[in-house]
C-alpha cells in the first residue's frame, strides 16, 4: 500500500530524479536512454544496454489514459503531469511545486499514486494511467468524490483533486482504513486552507459507509 | 425615497434600538436573532463538485486556441545595474513568438524580474530563456534586517538611507507608565519573514481583441487587477476585463496586476496572441510577496490591582523593497492603558516586496505583545485571562473572553471531539495557549457588490446585476452569496461574480442565474 510517491511503481522506468542523476552526464538534453530492467538508480550504460534512443525533439507517444490511448506529441523532458495539462488539456491534475513535494499533481499508474511531476510521459507508456478526471466527473461522482462535497471537504480545491486520487487509492487497498490510515493516505498532499480535518472525516464516513471509494 | 426603521442593533445582552434611514430601493436590514428559510441553515458548497473532481477551471488551467506560453527571466543576484538586455538570439529560437525586456535598469532584488518570452509551448520559453544575453554591474547589497539597520550599510534605493522615517503612536508618559508599575516585563520578539505559498501561483492569460484587454487573472482583486492594467496602458476602464472564475488561495497576496499581469500583457500584445504567464514556485517565493519580518522591542508594566499602567513597542521591519512591515495594530487597539507609546520603522533591503498576508501585521504584533501580557501576569501572579479581562475595554471581546473560556474548560475527550469529531488525537501532549486578537474586517467599497441596477447583457432591463469582486478561493462568502442567488425565486436578480465592470458582458462568463454546479454564478 505504502511505496515510493516519487517514481512510476515499474522499476524498470526511469524516474525524472533518476534520469537527472544518472544520465545527466551523458545524455542531457539530447537525448533519453531506456536500458533494460535494471534498477533505476543505476546509470545507464550507453554502451550495451541501449534498447531505444529518443529525441532531442518532439514524439509522438501513446499513453493509456482513463482507458483510452491518447496519442501526444511531447520531447523527453516533458513530465506526465505536462502532457496532461497542456497537451490532454487533463486539467484537474495540478501543478504546484513542480518537484514531487506536495501531491497535488496526483495520478494513478497501475492504480498507484505517483506524482506525475516527477515522471517523464515518455515513462508513462504502458502503464494504466488514471487522472481525476477518470476518477469521477461532477456527473458521475464516487462515494469518495459526495463525501468530500458533504463534508466541505475543498476550501480553494487547488489540492483537492491530488487528495482524492490519495485517498481513493489508500481506501481502495485499505477499505477498513482508520484515522491513522487516511492521514497517512494524504501525507504527502499539502493543503494550504486547512482542509485536513474535513478530508478526514469524508474519508471515514465512506469506510463507515462500507463503500470503497471507487467510482 | 427613503424610510425610517428602528432597529434592534447589538449583540447578544447588549440590544438597543436604533433608528436609521434606509432608501427605499434598499431592503431591511437583518435584526438580531431572525430566523431565515436559507441563511443559518447548513448547505453543500454550489461549486464542490466542479472543485473536488478537478472541473472547475482555475487560471492555470485556461487554454485557448493560439495560447502561447509564457516564461520570465530573474535577476540571479540582489542588486545590479542592467548594462544590457540582448534578446536577439531567443528571438531567433523556434517557435519564440514574443520577447521583452523590463522597464528597470536597476533590479533591487535576486529574483526580479529581467525579460520574459512567450513561445508555442512552456519547454521552448524555457530555452529561449536560457538564451537571453543580460549584462550585471553588480552592486553592494543587504539582505538581512539587522545590517540593512546599520549606518553606512548598502542603500537600496538611490535616494538614502534603508531606515525609514518611524510611525509614531502616542499618549500619556510611558517614563511616568513605568514609575507607577508594580511590576514590568521587557523583551524583543523576533520574527521570520513568511511567504504565503498559494498553492496556485500568481499569473494571468492575456488576451488582446484590437485594443481591448482581457484578462483571465488568479487574483483576489478583479477591480485592482484592471484599475493597474488600465493605467498601465494606458486605456480607459472599459477597455479593460478581468476574469478570475476560481482562485487556488491567495492569502492576501493577489492584489492588482503584478509583473508577471504585466508581462503576460505585453507578451500577447507583441504576439498578437493569448500568452498564460504562470510564476514558477521558485519566482512565487522571490518575487510575489511575503509577510515582513519584525525585532519587536516591547516594554509592558501594571500596577498590583493588574492595570496596565505602560505599553510601549519600538519596532523594526523589512518589507524588502517594499514598505508596510508595521506591527502595532494590536497593541493600538486590544488593551486600555493610560500610557502607550508605539514607534514602527520600515527597512529596506534588497529582497523581494511584501504584500498583505492574512491580516498584514496582526500576527507579528499579537504574538509579541500577548506573550508579553503572559510574562507580566506571570509576575503580577494573575491569572492569565483574568490579566486581560482586567484591561479589556471592549463589552463585545468581554463576552468573546466568556465563550472562550468555557471552551478551554472543555477538558479531553470533549475538548478534542470539539476540533477533530469522534476520533483521538495521536499526538496527547498538546499544547495549550491563551492569545487575544481582533479581526479588522472591512473591504473597500468598490469591492462590494455594485447596488446600481444595470442592464443584463441580454438586454433585459428586469435583471439587477450584482457585480461582485468574489474569486472562488474557497472561504465560503462567495459561495453564500451564490447559494442565496441560486434560491432566489425568480430569476430577476442575477449574480455576476467573476468579471470586472467591462463595457461587454460575456454570458460565457457571467451565467445570470444559472443552475447550481454549473459554470459560473
Amino acid at each position: 500500500m505504502k511505496h515510493d510517491k516519487h517514481g512510476p511503481p515499474d522499476s524498470r522506468a526511469i524516474s525524472r530524479r533518476a534520469f537527472i542523476k544518472g544520465a545527466g552526464a551523458i545524455a542531457a538534453t539530447t537525448g533519453l536512454i531506456r536500458t533494460p530492467p535494471a534498477s533505476a538508480d543505476a546509470a545507464p550504460d550507453a554502451q550495451d544496454g541501449i534498447v531505444e534512443r529518443i529525441g532531442p525533439g518532439a514524439q509522438t507517444i501513446e499513453l493509456k489514459i482513463n482507458g483510452e490511448v491518447k496519442r501526444v506529441t511531447v520531447e523527453p523532458r516533458v513530465t506526465l503531469l505536462r502532457a496532461l495539462r497542456d497537451h490532454l488539456n487533463l486539467t484537474g491534475t495540478k501543478l504546484v511545486c513542480d518537484r514531487g513535494a506536495c501531491g497535488a499533481c496526483t495520478v494513478h499508474l497501475d492504480g498507484k499514486p505517483v506524482t506525475s511531476c516527477m515522471v517523464l510521459a515518455l515513462d508513462a507508456r504502458g502503464h494504466e494511467i488514471t487522472t481525476i478526471e477518470g476518477l469521477l466527473t461532477p456527473d458521475r461522482m464516487s462515494p469518495l468524490g459526495a463525501a468530500f462535497v458533504e463534508h466541505d471537504a475543498a476550501q480553494c480545491g487547488f489540492c483537492t483533486p491530488g487528495m482524492m486520487m490519495s485517498m481513493a487509492a489508500a481506501l481502495a487497498s485499505n477499505p477498513k482504513a482508520q484515522l491513522e490510515d487516511v492521514k497517512r493516505a494524504v501525507a504527502g498532499n499539502i493543503c494550504r486552507c486547512g482542509t485536513y480535518p474535513h478530508v478526514f472525516a469524508a474519508a471515514l464516513s465512506v469506510v463507515r459507509g462500507g463503500n470503497r471509494g471507487e467510482s | 425615497m427613503s424610510r425610517r426603521v428602528t432597529l434592534n442593533l447589538g449583540f447578544q445582552g447588549h440590544l438597543e434600538p436604533v433608528t436609521v434611514v434606509i432608501p427605499d430601493d434598499e431592503p431591511t436590514p437583518w435584526l438580531f436573532g431572525e430566523r431565515f428559510q436559507i441563511v443559518g441553515k447548513p448547505t453543500p458548497r454550489v461549486d464542490g463538485a466542479l472543485r473536488v473532481t478537478g472541473a472547475a477551471r482555475y487560471t492555470y488551467d485556461i487554454s485557448m486556441p493560439g495560447m502561447l506560453y509564457g516564461a520570465i527571466l530573474r535577476s540571479p543576484i540582489p542588486h545590479a545595474r542592467i548594462k544590457s538586455v540582448d534578446l536577439s538570439s531567443a528571438r531567433r529560437l523556434g517557435g519564440v513568438r514574443a520577447a521583452i525586456r523590463m522597464d528597470d535598469t536597476v533590479v533591487r532584488f535576486a529574483g526580479q524580474e529581467v525579460a520574459a518570452v512567450a513561445a508555442i509551448d512552456y519547454e521552448t520559453a524555457l530555452d529561449a530563456l536560457g538564451l537571453i544575453k543580460v549584462e550585471y554591474e553588480p552592486l553592494p547589497f543587504v539582505a538581512e534586517l539587522d545590517a540593512a539597520m546599520k549606518p553606512g550599510a548598502p542603500p537600496v534605493f538611490e535616494s538614502g538611507s534603508n531606515v525609514q522615517r518611524p510611525t509614531v503612536n502616542e499618549h500619556g508618559d510611558v517614563t511616568r507608565g513605568i514609575a507607577e508599575a508594580a511590576a514590568v516585563h521587557e523583551a524583543v520578539y523576533l520574527t521570520p519573514v513568511q511567504t504565503h505559498v498559494s498553492l496556485e501561483v500568481h499569473g494571468s492569460v492575456a488576451r488582446w481583441d484590437g485594443d481591448e484587454l482581457t484578462v483571465w487573472s488568479s487574483s483576489q482583486g478583479i477591480f485592482t487587477v484592471r484599475d493597474d492594467l488600465a493605467v498601465y496602458f494606458n486605456l480607459p476602464h472599459s477597455k479593460v476585463r478581468v476574469v478570475c472564475e476560481y482562485l487556488g488561495g491567495g492569502f492576501g497576496s493577489k492584489f492588482g496586476a503584478k509583473p508577471e499581469t504585466v508581462i503576460a500583457a505585453r507578451l500577447a500584445r507583441q504576439a498578437n496572441a493569448p500568452v498564460k504567464v504562470m510564476c514558477t514556485r521558485e519566482g512565487e517565493h522571490l518575487a510575489t510577496g511575503n509577510r515582513p519580518d519584525a525585532i519587536q522591542k516591547v516594554r509592558l508594566g501594571a500596577g498590583h490591582d493588574g492595570k496596565l499602567t505602560v505599553l510601549e513597542l519600538v519596532q523594526h521591519g523589512s518589507g524588502g523593497i517594499g514598505s508596510g512591515s508595521g506591527s502595532a495594530g494590536p497593541f493600538l487597539s486590544l488593551y486600555h492603558c493610560p500610557n502607550l507609546r508605539t514607534e514602527e520603522t520600515n527597512v529596506f533591503m534588497n529582497t523581494g516586496p511584501s504584500s498583505p498576508m492574512r491580516a498584514p501585521g496582526w500576527p507579528q504584533g499579537c504574538f509579541a505583545l500577548e506573550l508579553a501580557m503572559d510574562e507580566l501576569a506571570r509576575k503580577l501572579a494573575l491569572d492569565r485571562l483574568e490579566f486581560r479581562r482586567l484591561n479589556n475595554p471592549n463589552p463585545v471581546r468581554a463576552l468573546e473572553f466568556d465563550i472562550g473560556a468555557e471552551l478551554y474548560r472543555m477538558e479531553g475527550k470533549e475538548r478534542r471531539a470539539q476540533i477533530h469529531g469522534s476520533v483521538k488525537t495521536r499526538n496527547r501532549r498538546r499544547l495549550r495557549g491563551l492569545a487575544c486578537a481582533r479581526s479588522v474586517g472591512s473591504a473597500s467599497p468598490r469591492d462590494r457588490p455594485s447596488r446600481r441596477p444595470r442592464r443584463g447583457s441580454d438586454g433585459h432591463p428586469g435583471h439587477r446585476h450584482r457585480h461582485a469582486n468574489d474569486p472562488r478561493d474557497g472561504r465560503g462568502g462567495g459561495a453564500g452569496r451564490r447559494t442565496l442567488a441560486h434560491r432566489l425565486p425568480s430569476r430577476r436578480h442575477a449574480l455576476s461574480i467573476f468579471g470586472s465592470l467591462g463595457r461587454k458582458h460575456d454570458h460565457a462568463v457571467h451565467h445570470a442565474g444559472g443552475s447550481p454546479g454549473r459554470g459560473a454564478s
